[in-house]
């Protein structure tokens, strides 16, 4: 089941291609969307939202289309946006209940609601006071009360961690990883950081120059090629290296007493190879296990293609 | 004591965790009116609000009691000092005279409009729900047009029907059957000039107090211009083109055509009186008419033109 989906998009800006004959689905669950400045993040969700009509393509989000579609796609839909924002004058909860008035909630209804969703982004006490008055921290708070307050099935975050204090940024990231698990919230994440996405989501896209350059579960892209092991021995042993070379393996990287090691193929029989190499040179094994990319490497080598 | 949560731990109210909301949501609803009402709501908040409500209401006390002692006296007083209808000069006095308030108000309450929504980034709440940029226009126009137009519209309808209890033995209706619906078309006039101009400026600047400026600027400009033009062109012997240049500011194009729609004679000393250019004739209509249509599409065109959802990059 996906969320959304395009084919063959392509979005201009003037002479300006952003976006260039994009082919993709976003599934359901929460899915981080990566790329440098100016990878075409940001026009991709303005353009899911109905806010700029492609040049070529098709492109839906929820079933909906988002070139004829969009206000009703804006109605299902929650978004974050980057930068703060508020409307001025407004206290807490008359802001939040304001954008639910909006979405088409009834009155009594968006305030019910306004003063829950506050309550569960943390600003409960604060709701009382004018926006204009908050803390960085509870902008972005506030942020996403106004995008949840009408029970979105999908939001968009761009940015969510922008300018919170290591304290807020953890909080912020538990709130995205609860709406996203188990609450019937899909969440697409904006973000530059690779921690904060690897931290609240299940797949990534990454997108560069307006192309896809990788797509999947996080867990498929770290995967490495062929059967690469992490190795900690007691101490450096350049014997074990040579014992490893020996039965066919190949040392990747060793940085003092930890090395990362491929081989061909695994059989099953991994584990006792390597106690069979360590037994050889005489090197004390203290741990292994199957090698894992980091994000930042499925990052790098994806916009470096 | 017992070591089980008690029973408000398991009730709903005390659930602090994301509940999926499973009320209605409405997808036929006047969207506009959503912006419209919270926009007066907020003007109303402002703290100069209510002096400046109060302060365009005065000249509409001052007429009533002006007519109430011309009736126990009988004498008209300055109303009628140029002729004319005593009722409709009432109307246009205390309609003149609020002007200058309605101005502030419109200036207090409207500055921040677009501009305070730019300045605190409002637009991107506003277009990421299911909202147009129509309806966020017209929910600004609507809800600044209410909150200066109800200043003197109020007023004008309280004036009227005290005139109406008063003079109505006097067979006040049965002489001016529509002069309650002329006071209406001239107290929503300011109403509707200074929220589309106002609206093209707060969608122009920046913040609040550069579109209040930009604004003020404006309407006190107008004023000098248009007299020393008149001026200019009354010596070199263009009456007409005179009399028009005359009536070319903010509150002269509001009061020419509230004259012509009140059928009313205005008191001595306006229109340049102290510049001798009372004696000028009476400009025609039709002009100032659509130099006041072009200055409400024009400032509804600026501010349709700078509201965007999407900043459009150059590359």
């Amino acid at each position: 089941m996906t969320v959304a989906s395009l084919a063959n998009l392509t979005v201009r800006y003037g002479p300006k291609t952003v976006i260039h004959d994009l082919t993709l689905e976003v599934p359901e669950g929460c899915v981080g969307l990566l790329g440098p400045n100016g990878a075409g993040k940001t026009t991709l969700l303005k353009t899911l939202l109905g806010f700029i009509s492609p040049a070529s393509g098709r492109g839906s989000v929820l079933g909906l289309d988002v070139a004829t579609q969009g206000i009703a796609i804006r109605q299902r839909i929650g978004l974050m946006p980057e930068v703060d924002c508020y409307i001025p004058g407004m206290n807490a909860v008359s802001f939040v209940a304001y954008a639910g008035e909006m979405c088409g909630m009834p009155a009594s209804q968006a305030m019910r609601r306004a003063h829950e969703v506050l309550e569960y982004c943390g600003l409960g006490e604060a709701r009382y006071r004018e926006v204009e008055t908050y803390s960085a921290g509870m902008r972005q708070r506030i942020k996403l009360a106004q995008a949840l307050v009408h029970g979105p099935s999908l939001l968009f975050l761009d940015e969510p961690t922008n300018g919170l204090d290591p304290e807020g940024r953890d909080e912020m990231l538990a709130l995205i990883r609860d709406i996203s698990h188990g609450k019937g919230v899909n969440v697409v994440v904006s973000s530059h950081l690779l921690p904060d996405v690897e931290r609240t989501c299940d797949e990534v896209i990454v997108l560069k120059d307006g192309v896809m350059k990788a797509q999947g579960p996080i867990s498929t892209l770290r995967e490495t090629d062929g059967c690469q092991v992490d190795v900690e021995l007691k101490e450096p042993s350049p014997i074990f290296f040579e014992a490893v070379e020996r039965r066919g393996g190949k040392v990747l990287s060793a940085e003092g007493a930890r090395c990362r090691l491929a081989f061909a193929s695994s059989d099953g029989t991994l584990g006792a190879a390597l106690f069979a190499v360590a037994k050889e040179s005489g090197a004390q094994l203290r741990g292994f296990r199957l090698a894992q990319r980091t994000l930042e490497d499925v990052f790098m080598e994806a916009i470096s293609e | 004591m017992s070591d089980t949560p008690s029973q408000s731990a398991h009730s709903p109210i005390a659930d602090l965790s994301y509940r999926t909301y499973d009320g209605p949501l409405r997808t036929h609803y006047v969207r506009w009116w959503v912006i419209a009402r919270a926009s007066l709501r907020l003007a109303m908040k402002k703290r100069g609000y209510w002096p400046l409500v109060a302060l365009a209401s005065f000249p509409y006390l001052m007429v009533g009691i002006m007519l109430y002692i011309s009736k126990r006296t009988g004498m008209a007083g300055m109303l009628t000092a140029m002729g004319g209808d005593l009722y409709q000069n009432a109307f246009f006095a205390a309609y003149s005279w609020s002007l200058f308030s309605v101005f502030l108000l419109a200036l207090l309450t409207g500055n921040a409009a677009i501009a305070g929504d730019t300045r605190a980034n409002a637009l991107q709440v506003y277009l990421s729900k299911p909202i147009t940029k129509l309806d966020y226009l017209v929910g600004k126009w609507a809800g600044l047009f209410i909150t200066v137009a109800s200043a003197s519209l109020i007023p004008a309808t309280v004036l009227y029907l005290f005139v109406l209890g008063l003079y109505y033995q006097d067979g006040f209706l049965g002489e001016h059957p529509a002069l309650i619906l002329q006071a209406i078309a001239v107290s929503v006039l300011p109403g509707v000039l200074h929220t589309s101009v106002l609206l093209g400026f707060s969608a122009v600047a920046k913040t609040p107090r550069v579109a209040a400026a930009l604004y003020a600027a404006f309407y006190f400009a107008l004023g000098p211009i248009s007299q020393i033009t008149a001026g200019i062109l009354g010596q070199a012997g263009h009456t007409q083109q005179a009399a028009l240049a005359s009536r070319m500011s903010m509150s002269g194009i509001l009061s020419e055509v509230a004259m012509h729609v009140l059928d009313a004679k205005p008191m001595p000393g306006r229109f340049g009186g102290q510049h001798g250019l009372s004696q000028l004739p009476e400009p025609p209509l039709l002009p100032i008419v659509l130099t006041l249509a072009g200055l409400v599409l024009a400032g509804l065109a600026i501010a349709r033109a700078r509201v965007r959802a999407v900043e459009v990059v150059r590359g």
